[in-house]
């Protein structure tokens, strides 16, 4: 008999290396990798099998660490990212090159997944491809270049020769250590000694509570350190995101607003915090009557949500400009789009982590290591809630393994800053998923109505717009949802006559907040699917009434911004023509054989403003010669999105140096200037400029120190810089020579006045996609087979990094239409949410326009939410063109698909 | 809890040992896909488990004398799904194979696990805050249904998409317990029971199914229903086999999973044995189907939903093989 039980140790073969581990047999791989054996490569992002982010092989084949137990593995070889071996390394190679890496989170669990694959079939079909990846999610990339990274492994990418860095495909700067499994997010690196924290959260949705005696709990504990409750935060237990409205708890002061919320948490050591069964914590809940939804909320259900705000309306936007009701009375056709949309969760890849350490100097800090997107909002908030002085904190973000919008607000940190500070020891923690789902924020549920009154040529008259937004239980960035919908809500076009209201919504869901558009992806389906209506009504091409109303240079908008450059929403349609008219006569010529599958065409359009609206949103970049080479010191976190290497590309442009001889030092608050957040696609553009001038700024006092002229070459000749002029050879010993260039760059906007006119944007992003789908009229099931985007980046940085942004933005927008949902105390885990996988998605072409905005660095401006906008609305376009009526409850799920086609077929018969 | 407690862990390479281990209170442990989720969630708690992944008996698809074919329990569900002999004499065993969750679990998961798989509720599979949170319910600690609160009864959803496609294939189940071995018809293996679906004695093995050789001319499918491309639990799941004589039903049966507590061979077939597969015929078996569904609010589809899809996955599995 073979018992494993007799053995207090597990003999393991890792990576060709022999373990002798003292872990007991039922300890699952994963933890036997990450926390035993360092090899830190191996992700968890659910511990549940359903994200596949522990792909690792056993034997040769993928399996998920977190559903193995260490005793399962004895005798057999177990293969994890960090190995070295040829195919494996011939894969990084691939996934680095073709940009197959974004945030890099699901990187090794796809790696290995092609590394079996790739053993036992080296030339895989596409099909067999996507069906070895089907178990691994990830939330950036769309899958697309995934796939082609396997598909081409060992080929050589075509990368354009060195030259010109703005335009090519330069592989991510920061990309080797994710391929390599190395990189650290906010779960991997922790101080040895660190205690492990706890977050206890209320199972309500609403309730008061009083806690009992904490003490004896803690005595009856050993191994239990403390237990922090309100009465521990040192400073302001009330945060937020705006200066003016901090109504968010660090830890609940006898009331809880949202299920999920933070009451206590436990500090110790970890196993001891694990084992803890909360229901035997001395609380005592009284729940009370939540508002659930929008419609409860409204009616003030249970009673207002926060003081003060006794309609629970939290905030109003408004834009107004003409007369609206005139317009209506001039039109030729009036249609209407509505919808209703439910909470979206971000689903990154990675939950929140990571840890704190109290550093006692002459003036105590508290360093604070974490994933985040605003590293110096974090830092300003932690001072509050710590009662310290900003200089006090230092935030220093780990890779962020997707953000989205989610890790703009704080998570792990204050609880973390707390309890280092007050234990005097390192403290770290992962947040579970269920935890990171229940506790962080989500996309606006919202109710909306669009109204569209268009001329005889479909010429857009008037539109009447009223959106409510369900802000859930705190503020946090819904204030922003309510004023950037009104600028948007009539979409990329012209119109005399316009009223766009929007009210954000307390209730007792979970916060709403920040996630990649800011409520115009919502927005955008009412407006896109009216606009599908008067078209039909006056049977216009639907390609052809959008290139009618598009915004041109020259054209006013309609918080009354004349639009000077880069409009290039109507090249985004030219382009997209053809492919557009070849796709009706596919759906058509499929549509004529009959049957169960009906086929349909769908577009949508959408512009989006980057950076934040009427505000000051300066980024600040510093360049600097020194002994160390060059090096781009830059405060704007790169997410997985990409800036890091976009800003090099722009900074070795500014110098006229190649890419490689840039060093960068991000992110770190005690290292770098504020460049803002990572949100409202603002980095390539503000941020971009912002490093674009710190090069040119060092660039001239390089020439200024070589005295030469401006069109001296720079080349770094090992430990020296050669500035070359005609007959001048100067030599600059880098030991010698300490220069540094600075930039910044804060876009010009002006304030909006009450009826939202004004210039809340300095740019604009603009684009179109079309989508091809077929819906199962039996099962109600869509697959959608095509979609074509055409996008106006103002110029391509980097083609690679555009295009994933791209098929990723796409990726989310198709989970929007059809199938993300999240239901607050019922789809917390990554099983009954659901996120697209490999399988999910369709064929992608993408056009890439390139209408030069004069203030963006060469031109560029952002990509990052422009790409998910446009999708759903050409994807629910095409579901009401195949089946000839509208969804009006997104997502599209196979429910409710068939009763929108029930639905039809009653008032048809009618 | 989030963690994994503590279990004794066995790896027996023999039945005998593997019933002995389990006689003293072992869980079978085989893919490990569904119950060491389960473990981590505070849903199961056993002290020990029993690896079965050394006990060479339970491995292999062999040819049975006869022209049927042997699955052993711990066969992987990978390899069901690339047999070629499964493929050519019983494809709705190999379609189903191949439609469970992604890559990795078919990998790992076994036949045993997957026959053996526990029911599934959106008030179940879900961690122990969520659950305790939601006052528990009936199935696990606690003392209500969500589902049906009026009752007394588990409704969770038998969710594995082997057994129905087993089920029209005429499989029988080789048990190895206390009492030594047995065989029965796979049916009953399960009861119609979401707390308790396994008729299974404690300690009780499953050893392996049994697959009689294919009548002449039968041709079998598997459909399923689900949201997402890959990962997901059927929604609803139909196996239908059935062989044609000139465009007369000489055998036929149907079976369908993700609707009941039990996967469920459809009673009312012979019926229409003899009849043309017309319109008609596949009307009446489609709504044999839709009244032997009984789909409830276990998951967050609606069951009004799984249950009209049962019907149309029926219709086009029988225009499909009798096309
Ligand atoms: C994300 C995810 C998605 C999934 N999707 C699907 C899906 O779409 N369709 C589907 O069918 N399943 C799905 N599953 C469930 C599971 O992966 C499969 O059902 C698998 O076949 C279970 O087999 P296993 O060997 O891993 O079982 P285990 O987890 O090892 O065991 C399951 C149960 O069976 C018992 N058992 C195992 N072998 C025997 C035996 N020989 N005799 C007696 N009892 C035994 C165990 O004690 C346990 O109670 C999914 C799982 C996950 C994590
Ligand atoms: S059907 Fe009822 S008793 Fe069974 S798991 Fe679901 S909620 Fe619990
Ligand atoms: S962490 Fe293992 S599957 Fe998600
Ligand atoms: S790159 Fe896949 S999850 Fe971020």
């Amino acid at each position: 008999m073979n018992d494993v039980s007799a053995r207090p140790r597990l003999q393991l073969a890792v990576n060709g290396e022999r373990h002798d581990i003292p872990a007991p047999a039922e300890e699952r791989l994963s933890r036997i990798l990450r926390d035993r054996l360092g090899l830190t490569g191996t992700k968890v992002g659910c511990d549940a099998g359903d994200c596949g982010a522990c792909t690792v092989l056993v034997d040769g084949e993928q399996v998920c660490a977190c559903l193995v137990a260490g005793g399962q593995v004895v005798g057999r070889e177990v293969l994890t990212v960090e190995a070295r071996d040829p195919v494996l390394d011939r894969l990084k190679e691939s996934f680095l090159t073709r940009g197959a890496a974004q945030c890099g989170i699901c990187t090794p669990g796809m790696l290995m997944a092609a590394r079996a694959l790739l053993e036992s079939t080296p030339a895989p079909s596409r099909a067999q491809v996507e069906d070895a990846l089907g178990g691994v999610l990830c939330r950036c990339t769309g899958y697309v270049k995934i796939v082609e990274a396997v598909l081409e492994a060992g080929t050589i990418s075509e990368i354009p020769a060195a030259g010109e860095a703005v335009g090519g495909r330069l592989a991510k700067v920061d990309g080797a250590g994710k391929v390599a499994g190395t990189e650290a997010f906010g779960a991997d690196r922790a101080p040895a000694d660190a205690l492990w924290l706890r977050v206890v959260r209320s199972p309500h949705d609403r309730a008061r509570f009083t806690v009992g005696d904490l003490d004896g709990f803690l005595r009856a504990h050993p191994g239990l350190e403390r237990i922090l409750s309100v009465a521990d935060v040192p400073g302001s237990n009330a945060h937020g995101v705006y200066p003016d409205l901090k109504d968010q708890q660090v830890l609940a002061d006898g009331l809880v607003r949202h299920r999920g919320e933070a009451v206590l948490a436990l500090v110790g050591a970890r196993e001891a915090v694990e084992a803890i069964d909360v229901d035997r914590l001395p609380i005592d809940w009284r729940p009370e009557t939540p508002a659930l939804g929008l419609a409860a909320a409204l009616a003030v259900r249970g009673g207002p949500v926060h003081e003060g705000h006794a309609d629970n309306v939290l905030a109003r936007g408004r834009l107004v400009k003409g007369d609206v009701e005139a317009g209506f009375a001039g039109a030729a056709a009036i249609a209407e789009g509505r919808v209703e949309t439910a909470f979206v969760e971000h689903a990154y890849i990675e939950p929140e982590a990571g840890f704190a350490v109290r550093v006692d100097g002459a003036v105590p800090e508290i360093h604070i290591t974490a994933c985040t997107q605003s590293p110096y909002m974090d830092r300003d908030s932690v001072a509050g809630i710590m009662g310290l002085a900003p200089e006090q904190v230092r935030i220093i973000p780990t890779a962020c393994g997707g953000g989205f919008g989610g890790k703009l607000d704080l998570s792990v940190q204050p609880l973390l800053a707390i309890a280092a500070w007050l234990t005097g020891r390192p403290v770290r923690c992962a947040w579970t998923r269920p935890e990171s789902m229940a506790a962080s924020p989500k996309r606006h549920p919202t109710r909306i109505r669009a109204r569209l009154g268009v001329d005889g040529e479909g010429r857009m008259q008037a539109f009447d717009f009223e959106g409510d937004f369900d802000t859930g239980a705190y503020a946090s960035w819904g204030p922003t949802v309510t004023g950037r919908v009104p600028v948007h809500a009539t979409g990329p076009y012209r119109v005399a006559h316009v009223r766009n209201l929007t009210r954000g919504i307390y209730s007792n869901g979970p916060p709403a907040g920040a996630f990649r558009g800011f409520g115009v992806p919502q927005a955008a389906i009412a407006q896109e699917a009216a606009l599908d209506a008067v078209a039909a009504e006056l049977g216009l091409d639907r390609l052809e009434i959008r290139r009618r109303n598009a915004l041109r240079a020259g054209d006013e908008t309609s918080s009354g911004q004349v639009l000077s450059a880069s409009c290039g929403l109507v090249a985004c349609l030219d382009a997209l023509a053809p492919g557009w008219q070849a796709m009706l006569a596919r759906v058509d010529a499929a549509n004529a054989a009959g049957g169960a599958i009906r086929h349909g065409a769908g577009i949508g359009c959408m512009w989006y403003g980057c950076g934040n609206t009427s505000m000051s949103n300066p980024s600040i970049m510093r360049v600097t010669l020194d002994a160390a080479g060059i090096t781009l010191h830059s405060g704007a976190v790169d997410i997985g999105q990409g800036v890091n290497t976009i800003l090099t590309q722009i900074v070795a442009d500014a110098l006229r140096l190649p890419a490689g001889a840039i060093a960068m030092v991000t992110g770190d608050t005690g290292l770098t200037a504020d460049a803002g957040k990572t949100s409202a696609s603002r980095q390539t553009f503000i941020s971009g400029k912002a490093a674009e001038l710190a090069a040119l700024d060092l660039r001239r006092r390089i020439l200024s120190q070589a005295n030469a002229g401006a069109d001296a070459t720079l080349r770094l000749d090992g430990a020296a810089l050669m500035v070359e002029e005609g007959e001048l050879r100067r030599a600059l010993p880098l030991d010698e020579i300490r220069l540094e260039g600075a930039g910044s760059f804060d876009p010009p906007t002006t304030a909006l006045d009450a009826d939202g006119q004004g210039v809340p944007y300095a740019t604009y992003g603009f684009a179109a996609q079309i989508a091809e789908v077929s819906v199962d009229r039996e099962l109600g099931t869509v697959k959608v087979h095509r979609i074509a985007a055409a996008h106006d980046v103002g110029r391509t940085v980097n083609p690679t990094q555009v295009e994933g942004q791209i098929q990723g933005g796409i990726a989310q927008g198709l989970g929007l239409a059809l199938m993300e949902e999240y239901l607050p105390g019922r789809t917390e885990n990554l099983h009954d949410y659901l996120i697209p996988t490999v399988g999910d998605m369709p064929e992608i072409e993408i056009h890439l326009i390139e209408d030069p905005e004069p203030l963006g660095p060469s031109g560029a401006k952002g990509i990052g939410e422009p790409a998910l906008i446009p999708t759903a609305p050409a994807i629910l376009g095409a579901i009401a063109h195949a089946i000839g009526a509208p969804i009006t409850r997104v997502p599209a799920l196979p429910h409710r698909v068939l009763e929108t086609i029930r639905r039809a077929e009653q008032e048809r018969a009618t | 809890m989030e963690y994994l407690p503590e279990f004794t862990l066995h790896r027996p390479t023999t039945i005998e040992d593997a019933l002995a281990h389990a006689d003293e209170g072992g869980r079978y442990l085989a893919g490990g896909t569904d119950l060491l989720v389960n473990t981590r969630r505070g849903i199961e708690r056993p002290g020990a488990m029993v690896d079965l992944a050394l006990v060479g008996e339970l491995g292999g698809i062999e040819d049975t004398d006869k022209g049927g074919l042997r699955l052993g329990a711990g066969v992987r569900l990978e390899d069901i799904a690339g047999d070629a002999r499964l493929g050519a004499r019983y494809p709705a065993v190999a379609e189903a194979a191949a439609a469970v969750a992604g890559p990795t679990h078919r990998r790992a998961g076994t036949l045993g696990g997957n026959l053996c798989l526990d029911t599934r509720c959106l008030y179940y599979n879900q961690s122990e805050w969520w659950r305790s949170s939601n006052d528990f319910c009936l199935k696990h600690q606690g003392t209500v249904c969500h589902v049906a609160p009026k009752g007394s009864r588990c409704f969770a959803a038998y969710s594995g998409d082997v057994a129905p496609a087993l089920l029209v294939s005429g499989a029988e189940v080789e048990i190895a317990g206390a009492e030594g071995r047995r065989r029965a018809p796979l049916g009953e293996l399960w009861r119609d029971d979401g707390l308790d679906h396994l008729t299974l004695a404690s300690g009780d093995l499953v050893v392996a199914v049994h697959l009689p050789a294919p009548i002449a001319d039968l041709a079998s499918g598997y459909e399923k229903a689900r949201v997402r491309g890959s990962i997901d639990f059927p929604l609803a799941g139909v196996a239908l086999s059935l062989a044609l004589d000139d465009g007369v039903i000489h055998h036929l049966a149907l079976a369908l999973t993700g609707v009941n507590p039990s996967p469920r061979l459809v009673t009312g077939t012979e019926a229409l044995i003899g009849n043309r597969l017309d319109d008609e015929a596949i009307l009446a078996l489609r709504d044999l189907a839709r009244t032997q569904a009984r789909p409830m609010r276990t998951t967050t589809i609606k069951p009004w939903y799984r249950r009209r899809v049962v019907g149309a996955l029926t219709t086009r599995l029988a225009r499909r093989l009798g096309a």
